[in-house]
């Protein structure tokens, strides 16, 4: 670094700095009457002036010096000097007080305007404050429109949810009805299926059964009837187009348990003629292999026409 | 609960009982029914002179309804209920078993008990007492047939009726002997009514059986006479000149048709028999014969040859309508018909073939021979219609013999002697 470099400014400065110094003082002797300076009327609200001082910080104590040892050692040497010192002192402690006064004042007036400018920075504060109150207000104002205009939008939007949640809902209900719907009308048309081939299946056994009956009783009828006609003396008085009906009611063991006329042909030998070969038959033995719940059904109770055909008359 | 139940139980039974199964039998044996006729017990010492079962047997089986069991076949001679064992029987083959007893009585008289049962069902269907004597017994016999005949078939026995015929006995030149006689209707204990020199004709039987008709020549020409059964008086009916012939009473009693050629050629007349007026009821130049009344006396069966042989045509008395019944063969005369109108026999002579006994059934027209191609003439029909009776020739002699109205059954009766011509079976006499 060098030096020089520095010079001039460093002049400059104590220059300022004496130049300042010597207003300041021509301040602090000549007019001790503060300017009064008009206040502008501010628009204020009324503040608790302690809370505000109470901001303040006190003045800090000043330093104690601490040079005792230094200064006994130093009164022996110096109490001759004592004396051309003591008119420098008191030159000097003027010059201090003065300089004390001056400092006096200019704290004063610095408190002064330190006071005007906090006073002034108060009510700009307090503008400030205001404008910010205002403006928070409006803040305020505009962040509950906003709010306002936010939960609005908020509450359309809810409700636009809701609506859409809702149609959502309803959608996804009439979704779920339409598939539960959907669901039972196939599960009932699966179990219609499932019944209807059950049934059909049932049917078929049915049909197979009955066919299998029905062709065990076709055999019987006609082992019945071979027997009966081998056993039916046709008798004289027989006409071709005669017609009885024996009604029997047979055994388990296929043993004729009844006969009797159940349509008389009219003619009283031919009806009996027609007795006489079911009592001489007697007993139709293949009747009792058969099923029994077949034979309960189909076989206890019969009816056996005469109807002679092919005779001469 | 219970009830209600069986009730069901019923009620368905009802319902199952609806679809009963039927069983439909349209050919059978077309055979006589067996009947075993066991000798009737008796107790009474001396011999009876008619075997009772016997004569039952035989009547039932000339029936040709009947077949009776031969006597050899029977395992036991069981005279009342409490002896049958139905399952012997029904070895034997019997539908159906007679047993009975004759116990003898005071002066010739004898009881007779029998039972008619039902081999099959093992059951009793008949049981009577008959009193009799022992010159009655073939009566009793009949009788009893009777009853079994008409408790198995519903129709009245015949057996019990009687035949007229008329003998001819060549005794020598110009010496004849003609009778009429009258006998049980299977030929049996035959006796004579009427002897004439002259020649006897047409008998003829009153509807009550009580008087007969028939033609004599006893007075040289012919003419028609009634006699009464019971106290043989006779009474000549009003003669004509010509021909009198063919007396047939009408179902009434009240009239008669006869046949006279008192108008030229031989036509069919009705004689109102109480008002003694004659009615003519055929007029043909051919020949118009042999009329017989239709059982209901609305229409006379008679035989022309108008057609240019003979054939068998039916007059209705009240509109006066013609109807030729018979068209097949290229002789058919002599017709008698049945009680139900429904067959009609007739002598009936097949092309290129003798003279054979047939019957057609009127309402089909079929017609059936019932006898072998002969000299068969004069069909007589039993009243229940089962039997027709017939001349036949037998060694040259004129017998009489019968045949079941189905062919199945034929007989000869037994001759005494003489030719044997024009039977005539009775109405039923009692």
């Amino acid at each position: 670094m060098d030096i020089r470099s520095y010079g001039l400014p460093t002049l400059f400065a104590t220059l300022l700095h004496v130049v300042v110094l010597g207003a300041l003082l021509n301040h602090w002797i000549g007019d001790t009457e503060p300017e009064r300076r008009s206040v502008p009327h501010i628009q204020a609200r009324m503040i608790d002036l302690e809370s505000f001082s109470q901001q303040v910080a006190p003045p800090a104590p000043a330093p104690v010096p601490d040079k005792q040892e230094l200064e006994q050692k130093a009164a022996q040497q110096k109490a001759d000097q004592e004396k051309a010192d003591q008119e420098k002192a008191r030159r000097e402690a003027e010059a201090k007080r003065q300089q004390e006064i001056q400092k006096k004042k200019a704290a004063e007036e610095a408190q002064k305007q330190k006071q005007v400018a906090e006073q002034k920075r108060k009510a700009e504060a307090e503008v400030k404050r205001k404008q910010a109150e205002l403006e928070a207000k409006k803040k305020a104002e505009a962040l509950a429109k906003r709010k306002a205009e936010e939960e609005a939008k908020r509450q359309a939007q809810a409700k636009r949810d809701a609506q859409e949640k809702a149609k959502a809902e309803a959608a996804a209900k009439a979704k779920a009805q339409a598939a539960a719907e959907a669901k039972a009308r196939a599960e009932a048309e699966a179990a219609a299926a499932a019944q209807a081939k059950a049934e059909q299946a049932r049917r078929a056994a049915q049909q197979a059964a009955q066919q299998r009956a029905e062709s065990v009783v076709g055999d019987i009828q006609g082992y019945i009837q071979a027997l009966i006609q081998r056993n039916w003396l046709v008798p004289k008085t027989a006409r071709n187009g005669m017609e009885a009906v024996v009604a029997i009611r047979l055994l388990g063991n296929g043993e004729v348990d009844q006969a009797s006329i159940y349509k008389s042909s009219g003619d009283a030998a031919f009806d009996q003629s027609a007795l006489q070969a079911v009592y001489r038959t007697e007993r139709f033995e293949r009747v009792a292999e058969v099923d029994p719940i077949l034979f309960e059904r189909r076989l206890r109770a019969i009816h056996i026409v005469f109807r002679p055909e092919g005779l001469r008359w | 609960m219970r009830q209600l139940l069986t009730m069901i139980c019923l009620l368905l039974l009802t319902v199952g009982a609806r679809a009963e199964l039927v069983v439909e039998v349209t050919q059978g044996v077309e055979a006589p029914t067996p009947v075993a006729v066991v000798p009737f017990g008796w107790n009474g010492g001396q011999a009876l002179p008619e075997d009772v079962a016997e004569i039952i047997g035989q009547d039932l089986s000339r029936s040709g309804f009947f077949k009776s069991l031969p006597r050899t076949s029977m395992l036991s001679f069981p005279t009342r209920q409490s002896e049958v064992f139905f399952r012997d029987w029904r070895v034997t083959g019997a539908d159906y078993l007679l047993v009975g007893r004759m116990l003898p009585g005071e002066g010739g008289r004898v009881s007779i008990e029998f039972e008619l049962h039902n081999v099959l069902k093992e059951q009793r269907v008949l049981g009577q007492r008959v009193e009799s004597d022992l010159t009655h017994l073939r009566d009793a016999a009949h009788y009893i047939a009777d009853q079994v005949f008409e408790a198995l078939t519903g129709l009245k026995g015949a057996f019990s009726t009687r035949i007229v015929y008329v003998t001819a006995e060549q005794l020598g030149n110009q010496n004849a002997r003609y009778r009429l006689q009258l006998a049980d209707w299977d030929g049996a204990r035959p006796r004579t009514i009427l002897e004439s020199r002259e020649p006897i004709m047409s008998p003829a039987w009153s509807r009550d059986g009580r008087k007969l008709a028939y033609v004599s020549f006893e007075s040289g020409r012919p003419a028609i006479y009634v006699q009464y059964l019971s106290t043989g008086k006779r009474e000549r009916i009003q003669s004509f000149p010509g021909l009198n012939g063919a007396p047939a009473w009408s179902p009434d009693g009240n009239s008669m048709a006869l046949v006279l050629s008192k108008d030229g050629n031989p036509e069919i007349y009705v004689l109102d028999l109480v008002s003694r007026q004659l009615q003519r009821i055929t007029r043909h130049y051919s020949i118009d014969t042999e009329p017989t009344w239709s059982p209901d006396g609305k229409s006379i069966i008679f035989t022309s040859d108008r057609g240019g042989q003979p054939q068998i045509y039916k007059l209705d008395l009240g509109n006066r309508n013609l109807e030729r019944l018979t068209y097949e063969g290229n002789y058919n005369a002599r017709g008698r018909l049945t009680q139900d109108g429904r067959f009609l026999a007739m002598v009936h002579r097949p092309q290129g073939a003798d003279f054979t006994i047939a019957v057609q059934d009127l309402k089909t027209g079929r017609l059936d021979i019932l006898t072998q191609a002969g000299l068969e003439e004069s069909p007589s029909i039993a009243p229940n219609g089962s039997i027709i009776i017939y001349a036949s020739q037998e060694g040259g002699r004129g017998v009489l013999a019968a045949v079941s109205l189905d062919g199945q059954v034929r007989f000869r009766m037994p001759n005494r002697g003489g030719d044997v011509r024009e039977p005539a079976w009775s109405p039923y006499l009692n």
